[in-house]
């Protein structure tokens, strides 16, 4: 009885010891800081998209009306801030405003503010037009979400470069700090939850155990962006392909951790989304599960590849300043604190 | 010194300590990544159906937080298989009644640039083809009359959201070409086999297309539906 006891209380202590390992060991902010770039530019993108049919998707005439949005969502709490604008000038302004967030957010300027505003005009939009929804836009906001959580303007940023010009004396890289961690845990975490759930709803599907259910995505005109058909010589190919793709989403919660198969499953998500993105024509959506997925690679791995990118640019010093390489910053008067 | 990859792997997470925190925050944000982490995996367990009372009872302990958050979403991407599309088609009546006096169907390639915007109205689409795609009552009847009555409400609400859309979407239209009363009517696309495409069938022959008639949206802002039985049948473009 004596073993069982102590064997359970070492056994939550080791959980434990686990849990805070996982959560709270502090971590260099570069891979949350690439990530808001890119994060940052595709929201920048998508909403300026979104502009350029602002009338027809947000107006009052357009194709989905506030009382269609309000009824799909069926809660009060699905806000947006966009519902029921009836004046255009008033539109433009709020969209002027969401450009100029998402284009500060990307460069890292005042970014704790730039970040929290990010989160919160991507889900307005996402909320006001239901059915023009897609993948792209969930993944948008999870990572706007995650953004805003993290210091993500402590490392790669405008931020970083001008808190440099101020204190040039102080500390020479960004600090390692807890919430950096949480951030990217959670954009790790969440993304074994995207595909482990994409996953299994597939396995409902008889055409991905037949192994026809590439042929299904490839051979769809509205999707097809480069012509696939070729394919329909290559039956056993096909098989294979879908049936990877499948096993890839399932084990992916699994197999992403250990770091013996890590790079494995990272490097199979560039196929996988790149084809997605050349042959199905969702390039955004493509791009943005490999951003997600960017979560994964170390923030000393992100710094010497930036690194190796800023020998090739050398004398310019501007990629080497905003990877952290440069003192100062809100680290460095914490530091002094 | 250089490092190698796997070297640089292992330091993926820091390893100073200059930012630890104490076992009070440290329990209290451990709560709240506790109850975040049940909500975003009861999400997906519970929105598309099949679901378990279980999970639907447990995201609905969250269901405020996700939908604020916009995190209510089951993530089952070309699942449970990757089907047809699904186009509609519309015509706009002219104002005395007489003629066509526009016409057209979305999404299209030729009008929707960037590719982005293509793939917003192609889910405008899909979306019209779900709302729309409303079950009919069974051939073989209802067991008791207490079923009956909730196909039937089920029913009605089922049309009463899709016809705000179909409202919202002709009125669109009316605007965008004028004229009158607006036609709806939303096309299957089925995919061909590989035989069929070795074959030399191109992928947008018209043997493909299956049609369903929606309604029509008249000039009052009053949506028609078609004779009930033709609701929910996809019939054949190619005679």
């Amino acid at each position: 009885m004596a073993f069982l006891s102590r064997y359970i209380r070492d056994w939550a202590r080791a959980a434990a010891d686990g849990w805070n390992q996982f959560w709270f060991t502090p971590a260099d902010p570069a891979t949350l800081g690439l990530i808001r770039i890119l994060a940052g530019a595709m929201l920048f993108y998508t909403h300026l998209a979104w502009g350029l049919q602002l009338a027809d998707f947000f107006g009052a005439d357009g194709w989905l009306s506030s009382e269609y949005a309000r009824q799909f969502h069926g809660t009060p709490y699905a806000w947006s801030y966009l519902y029921g604008i009836e004046s255009m000038p008033l539109l433009w302004a709020l969209h002027g405003v969401a450009l100029i967030v998402f284009a500060m957010l990307t460069l890292g300027l005042f970014t704790r503010i730039t970040s929290a505003l990010g989160f919160l005009i991507t889900v307005a939009y996402a909320h006001r037009v239901p059915g023009a929804l897609f993948g792209l836009d969930q993944i948008n906001a999870l990572l706007a979400m995650y953004v805003m959580l993290g210091p993500a303007g402590d490392a790669f940023s405008l931020d970083r470069w001008l808190s440099s010009r101020r204190l040039p004396t102080a500390a020479p890289a960004a600090i390692p700090s807890v919430t950096a961690n949480i951030a990217i845990r959670l954009i790790q975490v969440h993304m074994c939850i995207v595909y482990l759930f994409a996953g299994c709803g597939k396995l409902f599907g008889e055409t991905w155990w037949d192994g026809t259910a590439l042929w299904g995505a490839l051979a769809n005109y509205e999707y097809q962006s480069v012509d696939m058909t070729w394919l329909a010589g290559w039956p056993l190919l096909i098989n294979l392909m879908s049936h990877v793709t499948l096993a890839w989403e399932i084990s992916y919660a699994a197999l992403v951790w250990p770091r013996l198969t890590r790079p494995v499953v990272l490097a199979l998500a560039v196929p996988l989304h790149l084809g997605i993105a050349v042959a199905m024509g969702m390039i955004t959506f493509g791009l943005i599960m490999l951003v997600a997925n960017l979560a994964f690679v170390s923030p000393q791995l992100v710094r010497s590849c930036l690194r190796a990118g800023d020998r090739t640019t050398a004398g310019q010093g501007s990629v080497g300043q905003l990877a952290g390489g440069s003192p100062g910053g809100r680290a460095a008067r914490r530091r002094r604190r | 010194m250089k490092r190698t990859l796997p070297e640089l792997e292992r330091d993926s997470v820091g390893t100073t300590t200059a930012d630890s925190w104490g076992p009070r925050r440290r329990l209290m944000i451990s709560l709240l990544l506790a109850l975040h982490v049940t909500a975003i995996f009861a999400a997906p367990c519970a929105y598309p159906p099949p679901s378990s009372d279980l999970a639907q009872r447990v995201a609905g302990w969250f269901d405020r937080y996700l939908f604020a958050a916009y995190l209510n979403h089951g993530y089952r991407f070309f699942a449970p298989n990757p089907g047809p599309s699904h186009l509609v088609r519309f015509e706009v009546i002219s104002l005395d009644g007489d003629g066509i006096h526009a016409a057209g169907r979305f999404p299209e390639l030729q009008d929707h640039w960037p590719r982005l915007l293509y793939h917003r109205h192609f889910m405008i689409s899909e979306t019209m083809y779900t709302e729309t795609n409303i079950p009919l009552p069974p051939e073989e009847g209802f067991a008791s009359e207490e079923e009956q009555a909730a196909f039937l409400d089920f029913r009605a609400a089922a049309r009463a959201q899709a016809e705000v859309l179909l409202q919202s979407v002709s009125g669109h239209l009316r605007r965008r070409h004028g004229g009158g009363s607006v036609r709806l009517y939303v096309q299957e696309h089925l995919i061909l086999s590989p035989l069929e495409v070795l074959d030399g069938v191109p992928l947008d022959a018209p043997e493909l297309y299956r049609e369903r008639y929606l309604g029509e949206f008249d000039m009052n802002g009053k949506w028609t539906w078609p004779e009930a039985e033709d609701v929910g049948i996809l019939k054949s473009l190619h005679s």
